[in-house]
């Protein structure tokens, strides 16, 4: 095992991986800061150019462009209130109201400290908990893994939003248009009008970026805002004061982090799951509730510790169980048979010393990433100060690219504006954006766990002990709202003389 | 009793969820039908419970009528339908005049066409058209060797 670990560090410090893991991060972070760009439209088209590169400095590429990506997108969450990727969409929540409020600096400070260090340790615990995590992985059936799903749109659709019904028709309705299209075990076309386009369901990419993006540059133009953030300075000093911040902040930054990790070894669950989980987690244990959402640094480092974090834990289930952790872990189990090697059990004996490398070169290159995100940061803070007159069309036109390039469908820029007014009407009226995201995305694999566990288990699947358990969190954290309310209310009737 | 956005949301809602109701009942085969099934049940519940809880609403008097008005009032505010159909023209316009004439020529058109509408000066909208082709240029079709869609009356790839 020493053995193996060495050449895993040597590897990893060869001048040439280095280079290309110094190229790949400076990429990555700017593909990241980009809104609509996520390593899950990038990274397919950097599998072309690594055919004939040798399997390590292949592998390096891809995994440090993907590591920083996260990291990047944080800047454009907190300063333009779009978020760079995904699972970014967490920190706008309090991220964007720090920059209106003059903070930008101190929230990006936290944000890219807190990634930093949330990517970096979950590396080591991947490396000393292998053979523990092993039987958790295993004991996630389909029962569990379906509740799982139903667990994670609960908590957004009880954490974001107006209500928790608004919430939970916004999820439910995320689960419906996933079906929408060819169903692959009976070969029914659903929901699809006898249109070619919809047989093979709504795209991704365009629908997040209409559901987020357009929509946000939609409501700001609405509201007559000329630029997006008046106060946009950002400081060292502000950075700083992120960076003590995460210290400060250190138990929710070390749960969150652990969070993420566990949740990226389980396979199918994305980011998103562990940044909302997480965000719910800080506001439900902050003392000041009331602030998330306006401006709570808490809010900013529990996603950010989670989505870096989540990377170790889902690459090790990729590696060791040939389960892709998320979608780029589906594309990086392509690349990893493109360059000769064969996830899964076999891989972490045959190629032990790879995968150790590319565990390791997550945490060098979140380190290697967060020192440039931190010296950066103000230079990268004056794109929220550039006006919209300019923002609107620039953003518009990569927004646009992206769709095309990650589509190839010209057809797509229709989704990209009907999810677009879509997202905007559910902004203005309290309906869960990301719980329509998390409901949407995860639906096919919801679909597939569920009927999988009727026909093994019968309709009563869910009667066994982990997705009972969860089935209770869920309807606890659901009904939470109303039992506080209603106890409150008998407690101000019996205190009454 | 006149009705809101809140009501009309609640309400394109659970016909949604109606619509997915007798959808799903064509579907034929119950591993096709049954969750979109039991997820469009939930939504219509649901829905009809937020249209119920709204129109309510509007029968109230009082304080609690005072707030509705105000949270409405904050809706009304945000909501500003001419803007909103001006800045979704532009987004529109743009997507139509890529789907005709590919990017390479919707990109300076759009970002000249814009800037101007926004009464910026002929060179800075030149500067920012030329400037954001030649940045899609050379980061997606050189760097990235990514050919971008030529539009349908230029030849679509």
């Amino acid at each position: 095992m020493f053995e193996a670990y060495s050449a895993a560090l040597a590897t990893l410090f060869q001048p040439i991986n280095l280079l290309i893991m110094l190229v790949a991060v400076f990429v990555g972070l700017i593909i990241g800061v980009i809104p609509g760009l996520s390593g899950l439209v990038m990274l397919p088209l950097l599998l072309p150019f690594i055919f004939r590169m040798p399997a390590d400095v292949a592998l390096i590429l891809l995994i440090a462009f993907h590591t920083v990506i996260f990291t990047g997108g944080s800047i454009s969450s907190i300063l333009l209130n779009i978020p760079g990727t995904g699972p970014n969409a967490a920190t706008m929540l309090d991220g964007f109201p720090m920059t209106q409020r003059g903070e930008g600096g101190r929230a990006i400070g936290a944000a890219v400290t807190s990634s930093m260090a949330g990517g970096v340790i979950p590396v080591f615990l991947a490396l000393a908990m292998v053979p523990l995590v092993m039987p958790i992985i295993l004991a996630f059936g389909q029962p569990e893994m379906a509740i799982l799903i139903l667990l994670g749109i609960s908590f957004l659709a009880a954490l974001t939003g107006g209500s928790a019904i608004k919430g939970i028709i916004a999820g439910m309705a995320g689960l419906l248009i996933s079906f929408i299209g060819y169903h692959t075990i009976t070969g029914v076309h659903r929901f699809s009008f006898g249109s070619a386009f919809l047989y093979d369901g709504i795209e991704l990419i365009p629908f997040a970026l209409g559901l987020f993006g357009l929509s946000e540059l939609f409501y700001l133009i609405m509201r007559g805002e000329t630029t997006i953030a008046r106060r946009a300075a950002v400081k060292m000093s502000g950075v700083v004061e992120g960076i003590k911040d995460v210290w400060r902040q250190r138990w929710l930054w070390f749960r969150s982090t652990i969070i993420g990790y566990v949740i990226g070894i389980i396979p199918g669950l994305g980011a998103e799951v562990a940044t909302w989980l997480c965000y719910g987690q800080a506001k439900q244990t902050s003392k000041h509730p009331e602030k998330f959402g306006k401006g709570a640094v808490e809010g900013v480092i529990a996603p950010e510790s989670a989505n870096n974090a989540k990377e170790a834990g889902s690459l090790l289930t990729t590696m060791a169980l040939g389960i892709p952790g998320s979608a780029v872990m589906a594309l990086f189990l392509a690349a990893f048979l493109m360059v000769g090697v064969t996830p899964g059990p076999a891989m972490m004996l045959e190629h032990l010393p790879l995968s150790l490398t590319l565990l390791l070169g997550i945490a060098l290159a979140n380190i290697v990433g967060g020192v440039i995100c931190l010296f950066a940061a103000p230079q990268l803070a004056r794109v929220a100060s550039v006006h919209f007159d300019f923002l609107f069309p620039g953003i518009l036109i990569v927004a646009m690219i992206g769709v095309y390039v990650a589509t190839l469908s010209p057809m797509n820029f229709a989704t990209v504006l009907i999810f677009g007014i879509v997202g905007l009407v559910m902004k203005i009226y309290g309906y869960s954006r990301p719980a329509l995201l998390l409901g949407f995305v995860l639906g096919g694999l919801f679909e597939n766990y569920s009927l999988l566990s009727i026909k093994i288990y019968g309709p009563l699947f869910f009667a066994r002990p982990i997705p009972l358990t969860l089935l209770i969190v869920m309807a606890l954290l659901l009904s939470y709202p109303y039992l506080k309310r209603g106890i409150s209310s008998l407690r101000r009737r019996y205190s009454q003389p | 009793m006149k009705l809101k956005g809140s009501f009309w949301v609640a309400l394109f809602f659970l016909a949604l969820g109606l619509f997915g109701i007798i959808q799903s009942l064509t579907f034929g085969y119950w591993e096709s039908m049954v969750l979109p099934l039991g997820i469009s049940i939930i939504i219509s519940i649901l829905a009809a419970v937020e249209v119920a809880r709204e129109l309510k609403r509007r029968g109230d008097e009082g304080e609690a009528a005072a707030a509705e008005k105000k949270q409405e009032d904050g809706i009304k505010e945000k909501f500003n339908a001419r803007r909103l159909g001006v800045v979704f023209g532009w987004a529109a316009g743009f997507c139509l005049a890529i789907y005709l004439l590919g990017f390479y020529i919707s990109i300076p058109l759009f970002a000249f066409a814009y800037l101007k509408w926004r009464k910026r000066s002929w060179l800075v909208a030149v500067v920012f058209a030329i400037a954001l082709l030649a940045f899609s240029y050379l980061v997606f079709s050189v760097g990235l060797k990514v050919p971008l869609y030529k539009g349908l009356i230029f030849g679509a790839r």
